[in-house]
């Protein structure tokens, strides 16, 4: 059972240093995983959280090396994901209107910033859109 | 990953379009096995008396429009199936790929094995990269691969929707066009052909039902009527049956002597003195292109040697049998016989691409001393091409023909006016034919479809396929002709072996349906049966036939048949066997019995 990396949500100092360990920024090695990263709180949230967690923790290979964190305030590392490459074939992300995207994923290796879905559009189909931010991670792990 | 296998499992046997064959054949035999026949492999063996299912991919008629487009649809449209087709193909290989690379994933392992994480990475990047690059064929693909649980399988579930939805598009443009499908079925025999009635594709009348009897235990009209022939055959012959065995081996004699002629070994007299002739005047020391020149030749003496001798110690012992100098070994006398057909084919053909790279080089040579070389060489290599032509051309004409009879000509079959022109939506999705539909027929005789796809412009795809009948499934099978049966009692019978009708019930396809479905030369040549056997010799010389009773084992599709037998008037008890053989002309042993 691998569960879900939970930031905090209060303390800035430590939701960043647990996210820069999740990503293991410095030597991606030393946590070779895909980070879906779940942003905010709410029904949701909590439905990317859920299903994320259940796909990971099944017996299915293709999930093995994704993990989720959940940045319950993501706020306090919005500068973190700003900072990191992303995706030039992804629409441009509104960071000014940051709280409409639910999940979003980070590549591997490189730590591109692959793909990010809306929460309006995620509830349609939960375990589509966790698929296709997974493939797009893996599909974009270079160096951009 | 459980999901990733039942998508695989699903996905490869479902989809058809990628394979590209509009027509679909599936093989009901009477046994109730269904045989799926959508390899194309070209000699494809059905039971005479199956039923088979036929069905028409439309979405495949349609892949075929775009992949062929000669402006029956928009440029765009056709690239964009052609892609996605192209896409269809790659899928099991591309996702068995990235299975190979996901399963190497070991988070412990690469946290500290950071030369395999790479790897790991760059390849599953590679890959999946390449999946993702399918999604800008359309957007549709992204969007609609959302509905499909699997992670990377789902790419290719939507792109077979988009590419379904597509070929769609194309039948509107095709209805403009006037494109419109024939589809046609021929039944060939013995070199004829004859347009089969195949339900909703054409106007022909059926044929009156015929079905080739599995359990035949008395004789058929036609064989009695043989039969009767035989027996004639038989008493003509009495005491001409050593000669008659000695025939065999006269032909085959005639045929070996016809390949090795006085010209041409004098042809090779004069290469080989002519190439002494030119060493001697440069003191014999060949070098240079006249050093590899003379190396071929050498080869070639040897070779030409070695097919000499090989050709006159088999001349020696056919000489042997039609002396008499030898007891005759029938079995020998076949194997002897085929050994030499493969013999002649394999070491004669090696000769004459010796000597025909010999002949390159002294030409390309370009030196005024080889002229006279030239000219001996290129005679020599005409007198051997004449003579090995003549003997491989023969050979290979008559087995070709023989295991497969007359190849279908496809061009030469024509649709006739009750051939129904239907546009793709009209065609039926499936039909039919029951074999039995197809009238009188004989094992080996072949089943021929030809599939037309046209517009006003002309062809725009064909479609061919055959099939050749033979009994497959387990059947008793009669037949009528003549043995030579050896007493072993003391009998009124000068010569060893006396001709005598049979008539012989054989059971077949016992234990060798596999190799019956898969191989017509099996059929031909290979197939084997048990069974009883009756045949009427005249052991006491009084004209008046007795009658035999007893077992009987054929093998090689009856050209070796062999058993014992009693006379049931005397009590004795007597041997016999039976032999064709396949080319040459002269057969004794099973003679047509009206289904083969």
């Amino acid at each position: 059972m691998i569960p879900p990396i939970i930031l905090s949500s209060t303390n800035a100092e430590d939701a960043l240093d647990e996210f820069n360990k999740s990503i293991s920024k410095e030597n991606p090695e030393e946590n070779p995983v895909t980070v879906l990263l779940v942003l905010g709180t709410g029904s949701v949230a909590d439905e990317a959280v859920a299903m994320a967690d259940g796909l990971i923790n099944s017996n299915d290979a293709n999930y093995a090396s994704s993990r989720v964190v959940h940045a319950t305030n993501s706020s306090l590392i919005l500068d973190a994901l700003k900072a990191l490459k992303v995706n030039p074939d992804m629409s441009a992300i509104a960071w000014d209107q940051f709280d409409q995207y639910v999940i979003l994923s980070i590549s591997n290796k490189f730590n591109n910033l692959a793909w990010i879905v809306l929460k309006s559009k995620f509830s349609n189909q939960p375990r589509g859109y966790i698929n296709r931010i997974i493939r797009k991670a893996q599909a974009y792990d270079k160096q951009l | 990953m459980k999901f990733y296998i039942a998508f695989l499992v699903l996905f490869s046997s479902l989809y058809t379009v990628a394979q590209q064959n509009v027509v679909v054949y599936t093989e009901h035999d009477q046994d109730g096995e269904i045989i799926n026949l959508n390899n194309s492999e070209k000699n494809r063996v059905i039971d005479i008396n199956s039923i088979l299912r036929i069905d028409i991919k439309t979405d495949s008629i349609y892949a075929q429009i775009a992949k062929n487009n000669d402006g029956e649809i928009p440029d765009a449209l056709a690239k964009k199936i052609t892609l996605l087709v192209k896409v269809m193909e790659s899928r099991n290989e591309s996702l068995k790929t990235i299975k190979e690379i996901v399963d190497r994933y070991n988070y412990e392992d690469f946290k500290t094995n950071k030369a395999g994480y790479d790897k790991y990475i760059s390849d599953l990047q590679t890959a999946v990269f390449a999946l993702d690059e399918i999604t800008r064929i359309d957007p549709r693909i992204d969007d609609k691969a959302l509905e499909f649980d699997d992670l990377y399988g789902s790419v290719y579930q939507a792109a077979e929707f988009v590419l379904k939805e597509t070929l769609q598009e194309v039948e509107t443009f095709a209805q403009d066009k006037g494109v419109y499908v024939q589809f046609g079925s021929w039944l060939i025999s013995k070199g004829k052909r004859d347009a089969i009635h195949l339900r909703g594709f054409d106007s022909i009348a059926p044929k009156e039902r015929f079905e080739v009897d599995r359990w035949q235990v008395i004789p058929t009209p036609e064989q009695l009527a043989e039969l009767e022939n035989l027996k004639k055959f038989a008493k003509d012959n009495q005491g001409k049956e050593d000669e008659i065995l000695k025939e065999i081996a006269k032909q085959q004699l005639e045929q070996l002597r016809g390949f090795a002629t006085t010209e041409l070994v004098a042809a090779k007299q004069k290469v080989l003195g002519e190439i002494q002739r030119i060493k001697d005047s440069v003191g014999g020391a060949a070098t240079g292109v006249l050093a590899t020149v003379d190396s071929e030749i050498n080869t070639i003496e040897t070779s030409f040697n070695t097919l000499l001798a090989e050709l006159n110690k088999r001349k020696s012992y056919y000489t042997g049998v039609i002396s008499g100098a030898d007891a005759l070994n029938v079995s020998q006398l076949i194997s002897t016989i085929n050994n030499d057909l493969a013999f002649i084919k394999s070491s004669g053909q090696a000769l004459l691409d010796e000597i025909n790279t010999a002949v390159t080089t002294i030409t390309n040579a370009g030196l005024t001393s080889l002229n006279d070389l030239k000219v001996f060489a290129n005679k020599l290599k005409s007198e051997y091409s004449e003579g090995f032509n003549a003997v491989k051309t023969t050979i290979t004409a008559k087995l070709n023909m023989f295991l497969y009879g007359p190849d279908v000509d496809f061009a030469a079959l024509k649709f006739s006016d009750e051939v129904f022109k239907l546009s793709i939506n009209e065609l039926p999705s499936f039909t039919e034919l029951d074999l039995a539909d197809t009238g009188v027929r004989r094992k080996g005789d072949q089943l021929a479809f030809k599939l037309v796809v046209q517009s006003k412009k002309g062809t725009i795809y064909e479609e061919n396929r055959r099939f050749f009948m033979f009994q497959v499934l387990t059947h008793l099978e009669g037949s009528v002709g003549v043995i030579f049966a050896d007493p072993l009692a003391n009998t009124a019978v000068q010569t060893q072996f006396q001709l005598a009708p049979y008539y012989n019930v054989l059971a077949k396809g016992l234990f060798d349906k596999g190799a019956r479905r898969r191989s017509v030369v099996y059929n031909r040549l290979l197939d084997w049966g048990i069974g009883l056997h009756v045949s009427a010799p005249d052991f006491d010389g009084d004209d008046i036939p007795e009658l035999g009773a007893g077992m009987v084992i054929s093998f090689f599709a009856d050209y070796v048949q062999t058993g014992a037998a009693i006379n049931v008037f005397t009590g004795d008890p007597y041997w016999f066997f039976g032999i064709r053989l396949p080319v040459p002309t002269f057969n004794l042993g099973s003679i047509s019995n009206g289904r083969d």
